[in-house]
């Protein structure tokens, strides 16, 4: 059996789905953490609806979404000539709303948590609202935004159920370590779906523990 | 442009609490905003500073307006020249001093102002300190640095000196009273400490309950007639002892003799055979029998 294969694409997928869940993730946060607006509390309780809802009820609304009949699957589509769903950039959209709620509550809530005071400081001292959000309030939000970083690269190399609905199991495009495990156990073969668990366990202690290290320098720094 | 003009008009629906002053504020003087807790002062400020906005009036810098509702101008407060000492400071917990009070600044020249400014305010040494690592004194110092590097038009202080000690506090009054005359800023004091007003005034505003109560010369405003509360005895100094902290001034008023206690910093600029007014209220006066 191919090891390498289903390990390395967990990883690309969670890697790929981190960057964009904190590109788009830090924006959605940021408005969040400052809005009066009325339907504030809506857009937040659909960006927490993955923390709630079972996988399979996320991953068949994308599925539909994302498939040749749906919206999003259409206009892929007709923009790049092959289908969204089962592809590995249908699984970078499943689990980006799958691990929204992962990357946004942390950020949002060090957004929240950054003095107002420090903000009006760097105003009366010239800066624009863009510079003083790169200038003081990104620095000073580094522990969420690294928090939420972790949590979507962990939420995502454990996703199980979205990548199966949104997927499949196609072997090098699909297939990722949680999905060949499954296969591996339902074959009987233990030592092959042992020798993959492990692996993921230590890829994925080690990941945690360097981040974690990382992040309570940047702590103690600040 | 000799002096900023301010008309500020600012409900608080629910609360009862109006801002309705008008006030000028001398060009190259430090004006005292006196009143007590809840009077407005630090709203005041905020408005002076652009951080909220006034429902009516205007602030003018002669022909220049940082606000006016009846022309529709409200420059945001990067787009005013203002440099704000907060009350807690506000210094960026992620940087280093000279950061901190480098900040405002771009270019190549910055790293001299910073420089001036830091041999300036006797920051030397602590340049490369987070503000956790510093005293609560140099900690005003950088703050006030970092407020002054721009040269700004208005310099505002909102209470600053509140949390520190009687000692550091004097010695930063002393800071303020020198750089003030080294630079010339214009700045706005906010306090409710009678001492504090009275020792860096040079233009005065009370107020009370969101109104301007009296303005003028810290003289006509602190020691003028209707404070029916505060007494004001001219009299001639004619001898005067000093320890570590305090001098004790002898002075004689109509044949009458008697003592009064100050501390060393206020009996700097006296000497002995000066006329000055020992000035006193119910609550701080000290009464000695000679």
């Amino acid at each position: 059996m191919n090891y390498f294969e289903p390990i390395w694409l967990s990883v690309k997928l969670s890697f790929v789905t981190t960057v964009f869940l904190i590109i788009f993730g830090i924006p959605i946060a940021f408005w969040l953490a400052n809005t009066k607006s009325r339907i504030k509390p809506i857009i937040e309780a659909i960006t927490a609806l993955p923390i709630v809802l079972p996988p399979t009820v996320i991953g068949f609304y994308i599925l539909l979404a994302i498939g040749q009949k749906g919206p999003i699957g259409k206009l892929y589509e007709s923009l790049f000539d092959t289908q969204l769903a089962f592809s590995f950039s249908g699984l970078v959209v499943g689990s980006f709303f799958y691990s929204l709620p992962f990357a946004v509550q942390p950020i949002q809530a060090a957004f929240e948590g950054v003095d107002k005071g420090l903000v009006e400081a760097s105003w009366t001292l010239g800066k624009s609202k863009r510079e003083t959000f790169y200038r003081i309030i990104i620095p000073m939000s580094k522990r969420g935004l690294i928090t939420g970083g972790v949590l979507s690269f962990a939420h995502t190399m454990g996703e199980f159920g979205v990548v199966l609905m949104v997927g499949g199991n196609i072997p090098g495009v699909t297939k990722v370590a949680s999905i060949a495990i499954y296969d591996e156990v339902q074959a009987m073969n233990y030592s092959e779906a042992n020798i993959l668990a492990l692996f993921m366990l230590f890829l994925s202690f080690s990941v945690l523990l360097l981040i974690y290290r990382f992040n309570k320098r940047v702590v103690q720094s600040v | 442009m000799s002096h900023i003009d301010v008309k500020l008009k600012k409900t608080f629906p629910g609360t009862g609490f109006n801002i309705d002053v008008n006030f000028t504020l001398p060009k190259g003087e430090i004006t005292v905003i006196f009143g007590p807790s809840g009077s407005g002062k630090s709203t005041i400020l905020r408005l002076l500073a652009g951080l909220e906005c006034a429902e009516a009036g205007s602030i003018c810098l002669g022909s220049q307006s940082w606000f006016d509702s009846a022309k529709g101008i409200n420059l945001p407060p990067q787009k005013r020249s203002t440099g704000f000492l907060f009350q807690d400071l506000a210094l960026f917990p992620h940087l280093d001093v000279k950061a901190n009070i480098g900040y405002a600044l771009d270019g190549k020249n910055s790293l001299n102002s910073v420089k001036k400014m830091i041999e300036m305010t006797e920051l030397t040494g602590l340049e490369d300190r987070y503000p956790h690592e510093l005293s609560g004194g140099e900690k005003q110092r950088v703050a006030l640095s970092r407020a002054l590097i721009r040269s700004p038009e208005l310099l505002l202080l909102d209470e600053p000196f509140s949390a520190l000690d009687a000692a550091v506090k004097k010695t930063l009054y002393n800071e303020i009273i020198k750089l003030h005359k080294k630079i010339g800023f214009t700045a706005v004091l906010v306090t409710h400490d009678l001492a504090e007003a009275y020792r860096l005034a040079e233009h005065a505003v009370t107020l009370k309950s969101g109104k301007v109560e009296r303005q003028g010369s810290p003289e006509e405003v602190f020691l003028g007639k209707g404070l029916s509360t505060r007494i004001q005895i001219p009299v001639k100094v004619f001898a005067m002892e000093s320890d570590e902290i305090h001098t004790l001034l002898t002075v004689e008023e109509n044949g009458r003799t008697f003592r009064v206690f100050v501390d060393n910093d206020e009996a700097q600029s006296i000497s002995i055979g000066d006329e000055v007014i020992v000035a006193a209220k119910a609550s701080e006066a000290l009464v000695f029998k000679i």
